[in-house]
């Protein structure tokens, strides 16, 4: 049974500064669990700044409360599809360690998926590691398709160095094209 | 044989909501070229106010011009974030006609948006792919990670009765 209550962060209270120290130490169980601890590097005035003073805000929050702590969060961006217009993007979805297996993480989704529905978002999206099998079995609950699965897309980056050479005109060497490859026209 | 265009032959510029007709066309062509053709469902007049109506807009567009007059391809991104790195990008469409490729107008559109990425700070432009789509090739010349492929990362979706019956049932 579910028994954690979600908020949603969206006004400057000293509450929103507790919520972002929670965010700010919580987020390296995150980077440990995904075998990166070093990764994050924003402050917790960089959270609070980009979250809840810039207009529009980078990103929304939603927050679980179980037993009068926090025990999870969905941190989130407004997205968009070009056919199918408003979508939204979970960029991090995290459960802290001592409250697994309390449906946290699940009423952290179904309460983005109210929020989606009364918003007439059509799509929400995110990434997950491949060998995180218990949010996959739950994703797959959900009825989440695996877009590389269903139409073979690749999650690519450009990283902010590669950005910073691109603006400046920079271009790598190209690779030969494997064989077996088909003949589609080229961007250039 | 590609016939490169000569510097300032094309502009890319930021579109404007009488672009959105053209814009509309090429969101079908390049979902055809997907082959998904089923997949667009926007009007224009949906483009419209979502990219230049609504506050703050939906979406941000850029398109590559010729001669004033006809729109060569586009470039749809949004703002994102990393809770690691903080303002990223996303590039969602990136496309150019069929008649007019081979010509340095992707590129064109590609540099403008990273550009955008660097102008404002953004640690990250991130971007879908279909594997077999050859601009694979052109987004590694770019210095793009695979990250399907280097991290094991899986992109998922929840759309459609899925996403609702969720909301409903959880």
């Amino acid at each position: 049974m579910l028994c954690c209550a979600v908020l949603y962060c969206a006004v400057l209270s000293c509450a929103v500064l507790c919520v972002c120290l929670c965010l700010y130490l919580i987020r390296y169980e995150l980077a440990a669990h995904e075998g990166v601890a070093d990764g994050p590097k924003l402050s917790i005035q960089d959270l609070v700044s980009d979250g809840f003073e810039q207009s529009p805000a980078w990103f929304f929050v939603l927050i679980a409360e179980l037993d009068g702590q926090v025990a999870g969060y969905a941190l989130c961006n407004r997205a968009y599809s070009s056919w199918t217009g408003r979508a939204v993007y979970v960029e991090d979805l995290w459960v802290s360690e001592r409250h697994r297996r309390r449906g946290v993480a699940r009423a952290l989704l179904r309460a983005l998926c109210e929020r989606c529905a009364a918003e007439q978002v059509t799509r929400l999206d995110w990434h997950v590691l491949e060998d995180n099998a218990p949010a996959l079995a739950l994703y797959a609950r959900l009825g989440a398709r695996d877009l590389y699965r269903s139409e073979r897309r690749l999650a690519l980056r450009l990283d902010e160095p590669c950005i910073l050479a691109v603006a400046a005109g920079h271009l790598l060497p190209s690779t030969p094209p494997q064989s077996g490859a088909h003949i589609f026209p080229r961007f250039d | 044989m590609s016939n490169k265009y000569k510097s300032g032959e094309v502009i890319v510029r930021a579109a404007t909501k009488h672009d959105m007709s053209a814009v509309a066309e090429m969101i079908q062509e390049l979902a055809d070229y997907e082959k998904m053709s089923d997949g667009p469902k926007l009007s224009i007049k949906d483009l419209v106010h979502d990219g230049f109506e609504k506050q703050p807009p939906e979406f941000f567009c850029k398109v590559a011009e010729k001669h004033k007059e006809n729109i060569l391809g586009y470039a749809i991104y949004f703002p994102v974030y990393s809770t690691w790195e903080g303002r990223a990008l996303m590039l969602e469409d990136l496309y150019v006609r069929m008649n007019e490729r081979r010509r340095g107008v992707g590129r064109l559109l590609f540099d403008a948006v990273a550009k955008e990425a660097s102008a404002t700070g953004c640690c990250r432009l991130d971007f879908h792919v279909l594997e077999w789509n050859p601009a694979c090739s052109f987004y590694e010349s770019k210095g793009a990670v695979n990250l399907t492929n280097k991290e094991q990362w899986c992109y998922y979706r929840l759309t459609g009765d899925a996403l609702r019956d969720f909301a409903k049932d959880g």
